[in-house]
């Protein structure tokens, strides 16, 4: 073979070679395109070359084949850039509406919408000062919010009032008065709560949004811990001198308040945070007629990981139905959750108790609404209308069970 | 020799030549730091060739070429740079070092290519024998046994770097299998050649038959350079379009649609060029239904007349 033949005429190997590889710039590649459809050795070689390359490396993509393609509608890919820099602005924009959106400020508590039956104002023994002088203070008076007085006394007599006012008016002028806690205590037994299952008397249960009273105690911490520094040294001697006499009766009658609120209603607690992350706590010890209290720590979020979309509490028993439909049954308040069994049919969208409100029973002292609710409670099938809990599905059926483990329709 | 002058290289121009020509050549040479980075990215060290050696190398090459502008232009640092850094450093000096006769880098060399050289002329030949007895002579002439004028050749001081080196040994041994089987292929005996006898009565053609072959002689003309490519490869050569699409690294499905538009084209055209002789739609058409074997016309003369007139006129602005 003659290694010279014809070199004068067409492309050396070196560019044919570039040309298989793609390696050639474009206007040279053109000229080798029009050379390579004119001359029919060249167009051999090109081709015994490139199948000499696939049998030796087949799966070979031929390196910048697609950065110099000549009639790829994308000749580079600056053209890329312009999608990418709209996507990013799209996902900058984004971001910061994101960012900008108003976030939900610290959800306190709330509190039933339902009046709450009277209350005589003399059976409540607040442990605060300002407590004992509100329940001194007339009954008749009714406040809307509470005056400070100059020398941090309040002058709300708070359990004058309805319950819900009172409640409204009293939480926060018990906020920072015992280092940001909270402690609406129930000193004395003889407080008239209302009937089993008060807290659910709402069939919409406490967790529902549209509860129109909302206890926002914020606005007023400054204004409270203001009233707290100037009353703290004052109050601090009385508080010590009263520490062991209030401790030794309040031990004996939270005891006693104990069981009956666990009969009456559900006595949560609950934990209360400020804007500025301070932490209140709320021990709701005391059973409010027509207020129910919750566990926002611990109903806002199920074992499930979901939020409770309805509760319902009586006796010791808490029920409640998370947003995929799932119940959970809680023996001790709201501590521990344990999912029960599907026996209805559909999806679950709210527990309630069976008899929405008994007037007799509300009125009822608290201590023979424990004994009827134990007494209630060991009648194992009966269902009795103060603590029977309903299911409802998603199509309006109902269910029900008097121990909330065994459902049946209704 | 169209094509070389298009290019502005030689093809089989050695580097020393290219490097007397007319190209500008930076006065100041390569940056110090990048020649240090390149020769040790290329591992020019170990085929025995020292950073002086490498330095000469590219300038060489890029002078040759310009370093990728077209004549005339002066490139500057950092087009040189990013032509330094588009060849394939490590096989340009390997090649370079075995041209020049250095003992490591034909080890290297042997170690890389020997086999892969064997089966690439195998796969090219399509023989075992043929295939061995093509990569030995392809390996004498790259050992430098040719000698013009007294002085040793190498075929590998045409490499250039622009590709790999094993592609340009591949298409190096294609273009020495098809020059040898052409020129056998003219060595047929005389006694087995049997002339064609002449016609004893040519008919004259219709004029209608050739008012259609200047029509389409017209439409093949000014046709599209890769358009010709593909009618040629596919028509003339009977590649397949996977073949055709591996050449020019597109799906052959797009070589598929690009064959259609250029047979398209052509119709088209011709029907124009009919109906600009004076004929009609109709009869345009019903021309297009001649039978082939009546037309007096060579597609493969075609193709490659109209191309060389296309290139002249390319290469004339």
């Amino acid at each position: 073979m003659n290694p010279t033949t014809q070199f004068d005429l067409h492309p050396d190997a070196e560019s044919l070679n570039a040309f298989v590889e793609q390696a050639l710039p474009r206007r040279e590649r053109a000229r080798l395109l029009a050379h390579l459809a004119d001359c029919g050795r060249c167009r051999q070689v090109v081709m015994l070359a490139q199948q000499a390359a696939a049998n030796e490396e087949p799966a070979q993509v031929p390196a910048g084949s697609f950065a110099v393609r000549p009639d790829a509608w994308f000749r580079n890919w600056r053209l890329v850039w312009v999608p990418a820099a709209a996507l990013a602005v799209v996902v900058a924009l984004a971001f910061l509406v994101h960012l900008r959106q108003p976030r939900p400020g610290p959800e306190l508590a709330r509190f039933e919408p339902r009046p709450a039956p009277q209350i005589a104002a003399n059976t409540a023994k607040p442990s605060l000062p300002e407590r004992a002088n509100a329940g001194r203070a007339s009954s008749s008076a009714s406040l809307a919010s509470p005056r400070l007085s100059p020398g941090g006394e309040s002058s709300v007599p708070a359990e004058a009032v309805s319950r819900p006012q009172a409640q409204e008016n009293a939480a926060p002028a018990a906020l920072g008065s015992e280092a940001d806690a909270i402690e609406f205590r129930k000193t004395e037994p003889s407080v008239r709560v209302p009937p089993l299952g008060v807290s659910g008397a709402s069939p919409q249960g406490f967790l529902e949004p549209e509860t129109p009273a909302q206890f926002k105690p914020a606005p007023a911490v400054a204004a409270w811990e203001q009233q707290q520094r100037v009353e703290s040294a004052r109050r601090s001697q009385a508080v010590a001198a009263r520490a062991t006499q209030a401790k030794i009766s309040d031990a004996a009658e939270h005891a006693q308040i104990s069981r009956s609120l666990t009969a009456a209603s559900p006595a949560p607690q609950f934990e209360l945070k400020s804007a500025s992350s301070a932490s209140f706590k709320i021990a709701a010890q005391q059973p409010m007629a027509g207020v129910s209290v919750l566990r926002k720590a611990q109903m806002g979020r199920l074992p499930s990981g979901l939020t409770a979309v309805s509760s319902v509490t009586a006796l010791h028993r808490t029920l409640a139905v998370d947003q995929a439909g799932t119940v959970f049954l809680s023996e001790d308040s709201g501590s521990h959750w344990e999912p029960i069994a599907r026996q209805w049919a559909g999806r679950a969208v709210e527990v309630r108790l069976q008899q929405p409100w008994n007037s007799n029973a509300a009125l009822a002292p608290i201590g023979g609404a424990a004994q009827d609710a134990s007494k209630l409670g060991a009648v194992d099938g009966a269902l009795q209308p103060a603590q029977v809990f309903e299911i409802v599905n998603d199509s309006d059926l109902t269910w029900v069970s008097a121990d909330g483990r065994n459902w049946k329709a209704k | 020799m169209a094509y070389l002058e298009g290019v502005g290289i030689a093809p089989f121009q050695s580097v020393e030549n290219a490097q007397r020509a007319s190209f500008s050549i930076l006065p100041d040479g390569i940056d110090p730091a990048l020649l240090e980075e390149l020769w040790r990215e290329s591992d020019a060290a170990a085929c025995g060739v020292a950073k002086s050696e490498f330095d000469q190398i590219l300038q060489r090459v890029g002078t040759a070429q310009n370093y990728g502008l077209a004549e005339g232009e002066t490139p500057s640092r950092r087009q040189q740079t990013a032509f330094f850094r588009g060849l394939k450093l490590a096989d340009l000096v390997l090649a370079r070092a075995c041209a020049s006769g250095k003992e490591p880098a034909w080890e290297r060399f042997l170690a890389l290519y020997r086999q892969p050289l064997v089966r690439a002329a195998i796969a090219i030949t399509g023989g075992d024998t043929l295939g061995r007895d093509l990569a030995d002579q392809l390996y004498a002439e790259l050992f430098g046994l040719a000698t013009r004028d007294g002085e040793r050749r190498c075929p590998l001081d045409s490499y250039r770097g622009r590709g790999s080196l094993m592609g340009w040994l591949r298409t190096t041994l294609a273009q020495r299998h098809v020059d040898h089987h052409r020129r056998s292929h003219r060595e047929q005996p005389l006694e087995e050649f049997d002339a064609p006898a002449p016609n004893p009565e040519p008919e004259k053609p219709l004029a209608e038959l050739t008012v259609l072959g200047k029509a389409i002689e017209e439409a093949f003309r000014w046709q599209d350079a890769e358009d010709r490519f593909l009618l040629a490869a596919h028509y003339l050569d009977g590649r397949t379009l996977l073949e055709i699409g591996r050449v020019l690294a597109v799906h052959e499905a797009t070589v598929s649609r690009r064959l259609r538009r250029a047979t398209d084209g052509i119709r088209k055209q011709v029907l124009k060029n009919l109906q600009r002789s004076g004929m009609s739609r109709r009869a345009a058409e019903e021309a297009l239904g001649t039978d082939p074997r009546d037309l007096d016309l060579n597609l493969k003369n075609l193709l490659q007349n109209s191309q060389s007139g296309a290139f002249q006129e390319k290469a004339a602005r």
